[in-house]
C-alpha cells in the first residue's frame, strides 16, 4: 500500500518538479527576452513532460500549477495578481492546451503500454509455435517459389530419413519418385494459383522405400499477392495405410463372408429372418422367406407394418395379436422353440413352426434375432393322412368280424381291437401285456403259451385253438392265427394275430351233415325221378361226352341196357352199336350230335329232331334237348340230354296233315259247288225275270184281247172272272219284279259315296206323295245327317220304309209320319215312325224275312219283299235294322249306318 | 218267194209274236214284219242264207231282237250284226222281258240302238210296241241300203 501510494504520487512529484524548473527557466530567460509576450512557453514543456511521465492526472496538475505560476510571475499587465482580459484569454488557452496534451499523452502512454504487451506476447507465441513446429508429430516444410526447401522440421527429416541440414535448400522433388513427382507438379501448379489442398501422397524415404502421407499444403503469398512459396504439413500415414489395407482386406473378407453366409441362408429351404432386437425390424430375409412372403420380404420396417400384410393364426385358427407375433416376441428377448402357427399371406396360408432366439453380439456383429420357420404343411398333411390312415385301420380293426391282437418285440400284447374287448368284456388295460391270458382256459393255457413262445422265437406264423372266456363267462373255442409283423425295411415289430370264434363251427358241421342227408334224399328223389320219368335223360360228365349215363326210359328208347354207355363218342369198345343217329336222311357226325355239341361248345341245343335208325332197320323220331354243365371256371364239364320219342306224334302229325290236305280239298270242292249253286241261282233269277214274266204277259195280253173280243157276248160273271185274271196277273208280275229287285240287291256291287239323307228323303217323299194326293198325312221330319253309302240302295230303303208307313196308316183319318235320327259315337240311327196299324211284337222276328207278311192281302197289298230288301241293303252297309210296334197304335222302324268318318 | 218286209222280228215265243203283231197291226205295220224264231234264222235272213237265200236285197229298217233265243241267242246275233261293216248301220232294238242290268250293259256295249222291256200289263205292252213300230218304221230315217217304205205318212 505504501509502495502503491509512492508510485501513484511519483507523477505528481515529477509535475511539480517540471513546473518548478519551467518557472526557474522562465525567470532566467526573462532577462533576455520579455517573457511577458509568451508567459506560458516553458510551461507547455512542463505539462508535456508531466503528462508523458504521469499521465492525465499529472498533466492536469502540471497545467494548473503552470497556469498559477505563470499568472503570478509573468503577467505583465497586472504585475501581480492583477487581472485583465487578454491575459485571461491566454490563460484559458493554455489550460485547454494543457488538458489536451495531458489527454494525448495519456492515450500515447496507454497505447505504448499495450504495444509492449503485444510484442511480449508475440514473442512468447513465436517461441511456442517454433517449439511446436519443431517438435510436432507432423512433418513440416516450406518451399520457396522455386520449390526449394527453405525450412524443414525435425519430424519431417525423421519421416524421410534425412537430417534437417541435408534437406535444406534442396528441391522438394528430390524426395519423391518420378510418378509422385508428376503428381506433385500438378499440385505445385495449383498451389501457385493459391489453392489450399489436402491429399494422400507418396514420398520416397532415404532408403528408397515409400512413405505414405497425408499432405496439407497452403501457398505462401506476399502482401501484394505474389507467390512466394508454400508450406506443407505431412502426416506419415504409412502405418495407417497399412492398417487400413488390412482393415479393408478384413472388411472385404467380412463382406464376402456376409455374402457367402447370405447365399448359404438363401440356399436354406427353411425361411429365415434376421431381426433387429427391440425394434423388431427385419434386416435380412432369405430366399425361402421371400418365397413364403410371396415376394421380397419387406425389410427395415416397423413391426406393425408387417402385420398389415401378413397375419398369423394359432392352432385354433384365432388370430395372433400383434404383440404376440414371433418377430415381436423374439425382439422382446423371448426365445421360441417350435411355436406353431399358420401364416396368412396374399399367397396363401402356410403352416409353420417357428424357432427364434437372439444371438449375442460377436465378431463385431451386433446382437441379432434369428427366426427360422419350418414349413410343416406337408408334415401336417402327412400327419393328417397318418391320422386318417390310423383311424381307418383302427376302424377296420374295430369293425372286423374277428378278434385282433398285436404284440411287441417283448412278446407282450399291446393292442386288442374292439371286437376282442367286446368278446371278453374286459378293458384294454386289463388285457394288455399278459392280461389276456387270464381269459384262456386253464387246460389250454400252457399249450397255448408254448405254441406262442416257440413260434415267436422262431419268427414263424402259428395257428392254435384254445378256449377263451367270453364276457358271459362261457368258454368259447377260438382259432388264433398269428404272424410276425415287420417294418417296411424288415425290422421285426412283434406279432399280429386274429381269432375267430369256432364254437359255432361245430353246430355248422352238424348242419352240414343234415344238409348232406337232405341232399342225399334229394339225390335219391332225383334218381327215382330219372328212373320213372317217361322222357329219356342222358348225362355226360365230360366235355367230350365220352360217357353218357342213361335213365331206363332212354335205355328203352335206344334199345340198350340201362348200364350201357350210350355215347357214340365213347371209346370204340364201349360204343353202342344198336342205333345210328340221322338227320334229314344223313347220319350225323359225332361232333354234331346234340349232346356232344352242347358239351363241347357250352351252348344249349333246343328241339333238335333226329331220326334213330335201329340195327333192325326200324326208325324212330326223337326230339332232343341238350344243356351243358359248367364248372367253377365257367368251362363246360358235360351236359344233360333230354329225349322225347316223337315217332307217334310224328305219325299223328302226318295223319293230321293228310286230313288237313283232304279237308282243304273238300273245302275247295264245296266252294266250287257253292259257286256253281250260286251260278245256278243267278241263272234261275235270270230265268225267273225273263221266263216267268212272259207267260204272265201272255195271260194278261190274251185276257185283254178276249175282253175286247167277247165283251158283248160274255155275261157279267165271265167278265168278272176275266178281270180277276188280269188283276192276278198284275199281282204276279209285281211279285216277280220285287223278287228280282231283292235278288239284285244281294248281288249288285255297292257304289259308296256321300249321301245327303235329308235330300234323299225329300225326293222319296215327293215320289210317294204324287201317288197319294188324296191322303191326309202329317209329316214330321227332323234334320238328318249325311252318311256314306250306295245312294240308289239307300233310296230304296227310305222308299220302302216310308212307303210302308204311308201304306199302314192308310186307314187313319189323320196319318202321322215322323222321320228322324240319333247319333252315337260310331253310328247314325234313322227311324220312321207312324201311327198306323202297328204290329204285334211277338212276330217282330218275322218282319224282315222274305215273303213274310203280318197282314193279309185284303187288308194291305204287298209282296213281303220290301222289309227283307231293307234289311239286306242295311246289312250290306254294315248297319242294323230293327222295329218296335204296338198293334193299332203304330210302328217304328230303325236302321243304323256306320258313321261317315269311319269310312274314310 | 219271200216278199220284202221292212221289220225283222226275232222272237221264239209265238204268243209274244202274236201279241206284238196285234199291237203293230194297230199301226197297220203288221204286214211290214217278217218273223224269225231264232238267232240262226235271223242271221240267215240278214245274210240271205238258207231259206232266205232267195230274198231280195236290202236291209230291214229295224230289227226287233229278243235276247233269249234257241240256238244262237240275241246277244250273239247283236254282236254279229254290229261287228259286220255291211250290217252295222242296221238299227237293232232289244225287246225283252229282262230287266237285268247285266243284259242292259251287254246290249249297249255291243251297240244296240234301243232297249225295251216288255211290260207285263197288256195295255202298257201294246202302247210300247205301237210307239216302237211307229218310231222306227215311220219316224226314223233308216240308213241307206234299207228297204224303202211302200207308203208315205
Amino acid at each position: 500500500m505504501v509502495t502503491a501510494t509512492q508510485s501513484q504520487m511519483q507523477p505528481y512529484g515529477v509535475a511539480v518538479l517540471a513546473v518548478g524548473l519551467a518557472t526557474l527557466l522562465m525567470q532566467f530567460l526573462n532577462f533576455w527576452i520579455a517573457m511577458s509576450q509568451s508567459p506560458f512557453l516553458m510551461f507547455f514543456g512542463a505539462v508535456m513532460v508531466s503528462a508523458w511521465y504521469g499521465g492525465m492526472g499529472a498533466g492536469l496538475f502540471a497545467t494548473f500549477l503552470s497556469a498559477l505560476l505563470s499568472t503570478y510571475f509573468f503577467d505583465s499587465s497586472t504585475n501581480g495578481l492583477a487581472f485583465d482580459l487578454s491575459n485571461s484569454l491566454r490563460l484559458s488557452v493554455f489550460v485547454l492546451e494543457g488538458i489536451l496534451i495531458s489527454g494525448l499523452c495519456e492515450t500515447l502512454r496507454t497505447t505504448n503500454r499495450q504495444l509492449q504487451v503485444s510484442v511480449r506476447k508475440l514473442r512468447e507465441s513465436e517461441e511456442r509455435y517454433r517449439r511446436l513446429i519443431d517438435t510436432a508429430y507432423e512433418g513440416i516444410w516450406t518451399v520457396d517459389a522455386q520449390g526449394q526447401i527453405n525450412y524443414v522440421n525435425q519430424r519431417m527429416a525423421e519421416i524421410l530419413g534425412y537430417t534437417i541440414q541435408s534437406m535444406l535448400a534442396r528441391p522438394m522433388f528430390d524426395f519423391m519418385d518420378e510418378e509422385a513427382q508428376d503428381e506433385a507438379k500438378r499440385y505445385w501448379e495449383r498451389q501457385q494459383q493459391g489453392i489450399k489442398e489436402q491429399y494422400d501422397f507418396r514420398f520416397r524415404h532415404q532408403d528408397g522405400s515409400s512413405v505414405w502421407a497425408i499432405v496439407s499444403t497452403s501457398p505462401i503469398c506476399s502482401e501484394t499477392g505474389e507467390f512466394q512459396g508454400a508450406i506443407a504439413m505431412i502426416t506419415d500415414v504409412s502405418e495407417r495405410k497399412q492398417a487400413e489395407a488390412v482393415l479393408r482386406e478384413q472388411a472385404a473378407t467380412g463382406h464376402n463372408q456376409q455374402s457367402w453366409l447370405e447365399s448359404v441362408l438363401n440356399f436354406l429351404p427353411s425361411p429365415l429372418l434376421l431381426i433387429e432386437p427391440k425394434t423388431a425390424r427385419v434386416t435380412f430375409a432369405n430366399q425361402a422367406a421371400d418365397d413364403m412372403a410371396g415376394g421380397e420380404f419387406p425389410k427395415y420396417k416397423p413391426g406393425e407394418e408387417y402385420h398389415t400384410v401378413y397375419y398369423c393364426t394359432n392352432a385354433k385358427g384365432e388370430r395372433i395379436p400383434d404383440d404376440q407375433m414371433p418377430g415381436v416376441r423374439v425382439a422382446r428377448g423371448e426365445r421360441l422353440n417350435g411355436f406353431e402357427m399358420d401364416w396368412h399371406t396374399p399367397e396363401g396360408i402356410r403352416s409353420l413352426i417357428v424357432f427364434a432366439d437372439t444371438l449375442a453380439p460377436m465378431y463385431g456383429h451386433p446382437a441379432t434375432c434369428v427366426l427360422v420357420f419350418q414349413d410343416i404343411a406337408e408334415r401336417k398333411q402327412a400327419e393328417k393322412a397318418l391320422r386318417e390312415s390310423e383311424s381307418r385301420f383302427r376302424h377296420m380293426a374295430d369293425t372286423a368280424p374277428v378278434l385282433i391282437w398285436m404284440s411287441g418285440t417283448d412278446k407282450l400284447c399291446n393292442y386288442f381291437n374292439q371286437p376282442w374287448l367286446d368278446f371278453t368284456g374286459r378293458t384294454m388295460e386289463q388285457e394288455l401285456g399278459n392280461g389276456w391270458a387270464e381269459g384262456v382256459h386253464p387246460e389250454d393255457f400252457q399249450r397255448c403259451l408254448d405254441t406262442y413262445m416257440n413260434a415267436f422265437d422262431a419268427r414263424q406264423a402259428f395257428k392254435m385253438d384254445y378256449r377263451l372266456r367270453r364276457f358271459d363267462g362261457e368258454y368259447r373255442w377260438v382259432l388264433d392265427t398269428g404272424i410276425p409283423r415287420y417294418t417296411p425295411d424288415g425290422g421285426f415289430l412283434g406279432y399280429i394275430g386274429s381269432c375267430i370264434d369256432i364254437s359255432d363251427r361245430v353246430s355248422a358241421e352238424e348242419e352240414v351233415v343234415k344238409l348232406n342227408q337232405s341232399l342225399n334224399r334229394r339225390i335219391h328223389e332225383l334218381e327215382t325221378l330219372l328212373e320213372v320219368l317217361p322222357v329219356g335223360i342222358g348225362i355226360a360228365e365230360d366235355a367230350q361226352c365220352r360217357h353218357i349215363r342213361v335213365n331206363p326210359t332212354l335205355a328203352r328208347m335206344l334199345r340198350i341196357d340201362p348200364d350201357e354207355n350210350a355215347s357214340l363218342s365213347a371209346p370204340e369198345h364201349e360204343r353202342p352199336a344198336k342205333f345210328k343217329v340221322y338227320c334229314h336222311g344223313q347220319e350225323l357226325a359225332i361232333d354234331q350230335l346234340p349232346m356232344q355239341y352242347a358239351a363241347a361248345h357250352g351252348v344249349e341245343v333246343l328241339e333238335r329232331e333226329v331220326d334213330i335208325i335201329y340195327d333192325n332197320g326200324e326208325i324212330a323220331q326223337f326230339l332232343e334237348y341238350a344243356t351243358p354243365f359248367f364248372d367253377e371256371q365257367g368251362q363246360s364239364r358235360g351236359c344233360v340230354g333230354v329225349f322225347l320219342d316223337i315217332t307217334e306224334r310224328k305219325q299223328v302229325e302226318a295223319k293230321i296233315r293228310q286230313l288237313n290236305d283232304s279237308l282243304e280239298q273238300r273245302v275247295k270242292e264245296r266252294t266250287s259247288q257253292l259257286e256253281a249253286a250260286n251260278q245256278e241261282l243267278e241263272s234261275f233269277s235270270y230265268s225267273v225275270s225273263h221266263d216267268l214274266r212272259a207267260p204272265l204277259r201272255h195271260i194278261s195280253g190274251f185276257v185283254d184281247l178276249l175282253q175286247k173280243q167277247a165283251a158283248t157276248t160274255l155275261d157279267e160273271t165271265s167278265l168278272r172272272y176275266l178281270s180277276i185274271i188280269t188283276e192276278t196277273t198284275k199281282q204276279a208280275g209285281k211279285l216277280i219284279d220285287d223278287l228280282l229287285s231283292f235278288s239284285r240287291m244281294g248281288r249288285t256291287e255297292m257304289r259308296y259315296t256321300r249321301v245327303n239323307m235329308a235330300l234323299l228323303l225329300q225326293e222319296v217323299k215327293r215320289d210317294i206323295e204324287q201317288d197319294m194326293r188324296d191322303r191326309n198325312i202329317t209329316w214330321q221330319i227332323e234334320e238328318l245327317p249325311q252318311v256314306y253309302g250306295d245312294p240308289s240302295m239307300l233310296r230304296l230303303v227310305v222308299h220302302n220304309l216310308i212307303g210302308n208307313a204311308v201304306k199302314y196308316t192308310s186307314k187313319r183319318d189323320r196319318a202321322e209320319i215322323k222321320i228322324g235320327s240319333t247319333e252315337t259315337e260310331d253310328e247314325c240311327v234313322f227311324f220312321v215312325r207312324d201311327n198306323g196299324v202297328g204290329f204285334d211284337m211277338r212276330y217282330v222276328h218275322k218282319l224282315f224275312g222274305v215273303f213274310q207278311r203280318l197282314h193279309s192281302l185284303q187288308e194291305f197289298e204287298g209282296t213281303g219283299i220290301g222289309l227283307a230288301n231293307v234289311k239286306r241293303i242295311i246289312d250290306r252297309h254294315q248297319g242294323r235294322t230293327w222295329a218296335e210296334g204296338v198293334v193299332e197304335e203304330g210302328a217304328t222302324f230303325y236302321f243304323s249306318l256306320p258313321k261317315l268318318n269311319n269310312k274314310s | 218267194m219271200h216278199e220284202l218286209k221292212r221289220i225283222l222280228l226275232v222272237e221264239d215265243s209265238p204268243n209274244d209274236v202274236e201279241l206284238i203283231l196285234t199291237a203293230l197291226s194297230e199301226n197297220r205295220l203288221a204286214n211290214e214284219v217278217v218273223v224269225v224264231r231264232d238267232g240262226e234264222e235271223a242271221l240267215d235272213y240278214l245274210y240271205r242264207k238258207g231259206v232266205f237265200k232267195l230274198r231280195m236285197e236290202g236291209n230291214p229298217v229295224v230289227v226287233l231282237l229278243d235276247l233269249k233265243l234257241p240256238k244262237v241267242d240275241g246277244l250273239e246275233v247283236l254282236a254279229q250284226i254290229k261287228s259286220d261293216p255291211e250290217l252295222r248301220a242296221v238299227p237293232v232294238v232289244v225287246l225283252t222281258s229282262s230287266r237285268e242290268e247285266q243284259d242292259l250293259i251287254n246290249s249297249y256295249n255291243l251297240g244296240t240302238n234301243a232297249y225295251v222291256v216288255k211290260p207285263v200289263d197288256f195295255h202298257e205292252f201294246v202302247d210300247s210296241i205301237k210307239q216302237l213300230g211307229l218310231f222306227w218304221a215311220v219316224v226314223n230315217q233308216p240308213p241307206p241300203g234299207s228297204i224303202p217304205s211302200r207308203r208315205t205318212i
